[in-house]
């Protein structure tokens, strides 16, 4: 069970995420629509309505620190989906550009390399680092 | 008839296909593509962050090189650059302060960026400028008995401003390989993602993906996938076999760029150069079908 915990710092967290995603958090009921519409689901460890919960009640840290956050390819189906309007995606957004803006991405691009990508599209070399470099 | 074209970053590398075939087919229908001059980056990802300008600058300078050097349309056949680029352009529209922000960046160019160049991407100017009883005029081998799965994947129809259609429920890919002559098949996860840029850290989730859009394809009949996206070809076509290997129950097959099949309905035939790009071999299908 989630509960909250609001703290001067938490606070200033939330407002920091809030200037990025500009999102009415507190709209959301918890329907769980973004959840089931989301294809990539099974690989986080938060799910996208328990991710927006836990932003809800004050435990940034808790979504911060986890692998949701990076899952989410901004595909926008639970944006387009969500009942009361909250652009989901864009709230997934704001947090990494949290984690990248303090430096704390998931690529590194000096241990790019694998030969197997020798094929890839441009565009995926240069998405994967918009998207998870900081 | 002539419209400035955007090809983008991997259309002239890695989708040599997608762009070969995308302006062979357009002249077939009597569409002139005039390849836009100075291109750049289209931004690749339009950026959700809202103090994030900075990422819309590669956007917002192809937006004015397109103002300068065109009659109102844009056309970016790749989906992600369309995406990108028309999200960039809604977002200088409906955002006045972010306009004049970019536009003080832009330094000497600050006071002719208007942001209203039309974005179009082609599936939409063959349906609204072109028109689909004149593609289907330009048909003289019609694609009969392929039965094909239109994938929309993620950047195409969202968010709906993009404009391609006004709901969630287009059919404008299916409209077009019908007026090609094929048989567009039923397909439940058209609009659903392939995974997008995961595939280069966290592998499993493409992998997953590609097994199951290849199981909702297969389900409803197809023989082939169809995509605008290079991103989407790479992870359904390159990775197929991995999948394969992995779920060997799963039925494997051609991903084809929607221009390819326009090439070969308006009789312009296979070009053998584009086979080299394919993973999943796409000639045992065509010469079944005796359209290679």
């Amino acid at each position: 069970m989630f509960r909250p915990s609001f703290t001067e710092a938490s606070r200033a967290r939330l407002a920091r995420a809030e200037a990025i995603h500009g999102e009415p958090i507190n709209q959301c009921l918890q329907c769980g629509t973004c959840s089931g519409s989301c294809p990539n689901v099974h690989h986080m460890d938060l799910s996208p309505r328990v991710a927006v919960n836990l932003a809800q009640l004050g435990q940034l840290d808790e979504v911060l620190s986890s692998r949701t956050i990076w899952v989410c390819s901004s595909c926008l189906q639970c944006s387009v989906r969500c009942p009361r309007g909250i652009d989901i995606a864009r709230l997934m957004e704001a947090f990494r550009a949290l984690r990248l803006r303090d430096r704390l991405g998931q690529l590194e691009p000096a241990e790019l390399g694998d030969p197997a990508f020798a094929d890839a599209p441009t565009i995926l070399l240069v998405s994967a680092l918009r998207k998870l470099c900081g | 008839m002539s419209v400035l074209y955007f090809p983008g970053c991997t259309l002239k590398d890695k989708a040599s296909n997608f762009d070969a075939s995308t302006v062979s087919s357009m002249a077939a229908l009597g569409v002139e593509l005039k390849e836009l001059q100075r291109w750049n980056c289209c931004g690749t990802v339009f950026s959700m962050a809202s103090d994030d300008l900075m990422q819309q600058l590669a956007p917002a300078r192809t937006l004015l090189r397109a103002e300068q050097q065109g009659d109102g349309i844009l056309l970016a056949p790749c989906s992600m650059c369309f995406n990108t680029l028309r999200r960039a352009q809604r977002m200088l529209l409906d955002e006045p302060e972010h306009m004049e922000k970019i536009r003080l960046f832009m330094s000497l160019e600050a006071e002719l960026l208007q942001a209203d160049v039309q974005v179009m991407h082609p599936l939409s100017y063959l349906r609204d400028q072109l028109g689909w009883q004149a593609l289907r005029q330009g048909v003289t081998r019609p694609l009969q008995g392929l039965k094909l799965a239109a994938y929309y994947g993620c950047l195409l129809t969202r968010p709906l401003e993009l404009g391609i259609d006004d709901t969630c429920d287009t059919s404008i890919f299916e409209e077009l390989l019908s007026a090609l002559g094929a048989e567009p098949v039923a397909f439940d996860e058209r609009e659903a993602c392939c995974g997008s840029y995961q595939t280069l850290t966290n592998k499993a989730v493409t992998l997953r993906r590609c097994q199951e859009l290849l199981r909702s394809a297969a389900h409803g009949g197809a023989q082939a996938l169809v995509t605008s996206c290079p991103l989407c070809a790479y992870n359904l076509d390159q990775m197929q076999r991995e999948a394969v290997d992995e779920w060997p129950d799963l039925h494997g097959m051609p991903v084809f760029y929607f221009t390819e099949l326009m090439a070969l309905a308006t009789g312009l035939g296979w070009d053998p150069d584009w086979t080299a790009r394919h993973q999943v071999d796409p000639l045992p299908l065509l010469q079944a079908h005796g359209l290679a």
